[in-house]
């Protein structure tokens, strides 16, 4: 007698093996499927982590006799849904801010580094080289996964320690190769907060335009933002790297808390109707205006603010009156969309991060 | 001479019986993925929930902004004056801020921000206690909760997740009986839960009704022995329409508020 299976036992056996391991297939389906998932959430909340330390390292020790200077900027998300085009969620942020903090600086690029205790520091998304055609690509032309979070960090360093010749004083002469590096690249400037107070207007305007990315009509005139502004990042120049502090930041929001007005500011469209008649970004029309863009420069006696439908004196734009100042205030707000790499989180996660700046 | 050929194949019991063995090594294998994604999970919500606990105390801080008489569109004071030692007091009883107001309600939850509406899952809301009588220092407990459901709704008819008031009664060292069986289930396995008089923070490990009667009280057994002077504790209760229990983490600072 020969012993063996049947073919019934065959059909039965692999029929039930067959089942089984499909059911299996699912579930490690489902499960790598979840653990990539969570993976990305994890990544993310690295970056989260990443952000939010170094925005409490930097604004627990702001410089409130340094000046302040920060630029708001708005676009319409290019996957907004008609007719929601005005609801808050239609738009996406695009702020930079720089200031002066104390802390224990060092530069990245020399060796040995230069070290100080006051920097100027400034926060905003990155304008990259496209490496195929060399030309820059903008910050809001970029999908938002591919953004890049940069902080520049220039440490205020007296001028007999200066190794180079980049301190303001020449900033006249500077030609666009110039400031872009100085903006995007140089790690220290050869100044102190009280030199930087009395960089003479004309080119405080060249700078602050270059910082801001941003045409200056006041205290003088400057479109230097037109040949450097912004910071650039060249992915293949490894001297520009140093700026990166996160990537995937699909946008980057600065709001102030304003008692008066009980909510943080600027806002593109407060109260969320299809109107942006109450938006605190300066309009053209019914819309928001394409170059002119809101902003405040915290330097006392020149500063201001520029917001649409709220005023505020100028000249109480000083330590004295800090609390009051729209966009600044006891608190900073800062809202940011992060993505994964492997883009699995679709349309990012959004956070909130607010620094107390009333100590 | 004849040999007989005989051959051995496995019976269809021993088949059986390996594909068994194998179905279930694999759902062990698939189990630990999960209880991996389970762990990153309750990871992600307890950094958000320390960042948006942050914001909760700054927020405290900045409404607490002090009434200026000459600015008719001022914020106004927190009421801190109605703040005792011996009692916590609901932080949105006091403050100049209204969680029900359309305007402001989106201050209470997280992110606080208006550009991605889906995300906005997370709500704090905050215990205020003075340190002591006559203290100018304030015990501030931030509880931030979950709310997965926009239809969710919560004991008192309240729209987001909000810490109440359950009584209690020891009745041994870490174990406490919840004598209003309407309340038994505001409080679960894994809560944080904090005591009214003093604003200790206790975590509940188990909940076993007291009996096998149907509105049996409850009893919950707690992470450490009981030193509450108050038969009240506070506890974020689960939704009405089911769901599990909202706290993702509870913070605890001492402020020293502005006080006119």
């Amino acid at each position: 007698m020969r012993k063996a299976f049947t073919l019934i036992e065959l059909v039965v056996a692999i029929g039930i093996l067959a089942m089984v391991l499909s059911f299996a297939g699912v579930i490690f389906q489902v499960s790598i499927d979840s653990r990539r998932l969570a993976l990305a959430n994890a990544e993310i909340m690295r970056k989260l982590r990443v952000i939010t330390d170094q925005l409490d390292a930097d604004f627990h020790q702001l410089r409130k006799d340094g000046e302040i200077f920060v630029i708001w900027h708005a676009e319409r998300k290019r996957d907004f849904v008609p007719p929601q085009q005005n609801h808050p969620s239609a738009f996406e942020r695009f702020d930079r801010i720089m200031f002066f903090a104390d802390g224990d600086f060092e530069t990245y690029r020399d060796s040995p580094p230069w070290r100080g205790n006051t920097a100027r520091i400034g926060y905003s998304l990155a304008h990259r080289l496209d490496p195929t055609t060399t030309g820059i690509v903008p910050h809001v032309l970029q999908e938002p996964r591919d953004r890049i979070l940069t902080r520049t960090q220039h440490i205020l360093l007296a001028p007999e320690d200066a190794r180079d010749r980049l301190e303001p004083a020449d900033f006249n002469d500077y030609d666009a190769d110039q400031w872009r590096q100085w903006n995007s690249q140089a790690e220290y400037d050869h100044i102190s907060i009280g030199g930087w107070a009395r960089i003479p207007l004309p080119v405080k305007a060249h700078m602050l335009s270059v910082i801001g990315d941003v045409t200056v009509g006041y205290p003088a005139s400057s479109n230097k933002n037109t040949i450097a502004g912004g910071v650039r990042l060249d992915p293949n120049d490894p001297g520009s790297l140093h700026v990166v502090l996160c990537e995937g930041v699909g946008q980057f929001k600065v709001q102030g808390w304003s008692d008066g007005q009980r909510r943080w500011i600027p806002q593109v469209n407060p109260d969320g109707d299809p109107s942006l008649d109450d938006s605190d970004f300066i309009l053209d029309g019914g819309d928001l205006h394409r170059t002119n863009k809101p902003g405040v420069w915290y330097a006392y006696p020149n500063g201001g603010v520029v917001l649409n439908g709220i005023a505020y004196p100028n000249q109480q734009v000083d330590r004295a009156h800090f609390n009051e100042i729209p966009g600044l205030g006891p608190a900073l707000k800062f809202t940011f969309t992060l993505y994964d790499s492997q883009g699995l989180i679709k349309g990012g996660k959004t956070f909130t991060h607010i620094v107390y700046l009333d100590k | 001479m004849r040999t007989e050929c005989r051959q051995f194949g496995f019976s269809l019991t021993e088949t059986l019986l390996a594909v068994g063995t194998l179905a279930i090594g694999l759902l062990f294998v698939g189990g630990t993925f999960l209880a991996g994604i389970y762990f990153t999970t309750v990871s992600t919500e307890r950094t958000i929930a320390a960042v948006a606990a942050n914001e909760a105390f700054v927020k405290i801080r900045i409404f607490d902004d002090p009434n200026d008489p000459n600015n008719p569109n001022d914020l106004g004071d927190t009421n801190w004056a109605a703040v005792t030692s011996f009692e916590q007091v609901l932080y949105e009883a006091i403050s100049p801020l209204d969680p029900n107001d359309p305007n402001t309600w989106k201050e209470y939850a997280y992110p606080s921000d208006d550009s991605d509406l889906s995300a906005r899952q997370y709500h704090w809301s905050a215990l205020c206690r003075r340190s002591g009588v006559g203290s100018n220092l304030i015990q501030v407990t931030v509880f931030v909760a979950r709310k997965s459901g926009a239809a969710l709704l919560y004991p008192g008819d309240r729209t987001r997740p909000v810490p109440v008031k359950v009584g209690v009664e020891q009745i041994s060292g870490r174990s406490l009986r919840i004598p209003d069986p309407a309340q038994g289930a505001w409080i679960n396995e894994g809560d944080p839960i904090v005591d009214d008089a003093y604003g200790t923070i206790y975590r509940v490990l188990e909940r076993q009704p007291e009996s096998s009667a149907p509105d049996a009280a409850q009893v919950i057994r707690l992470d450490r022995s009981w030193a509450g002077g108050s038969p009240v504790v506070w506890v974020v209760p689960p939704p009405l329409n089911g769901g599990r229990p909202p706290t993702v983490a509870v913070y605890q600072e001492i402020l020293r508020p502005t006080e006119n």
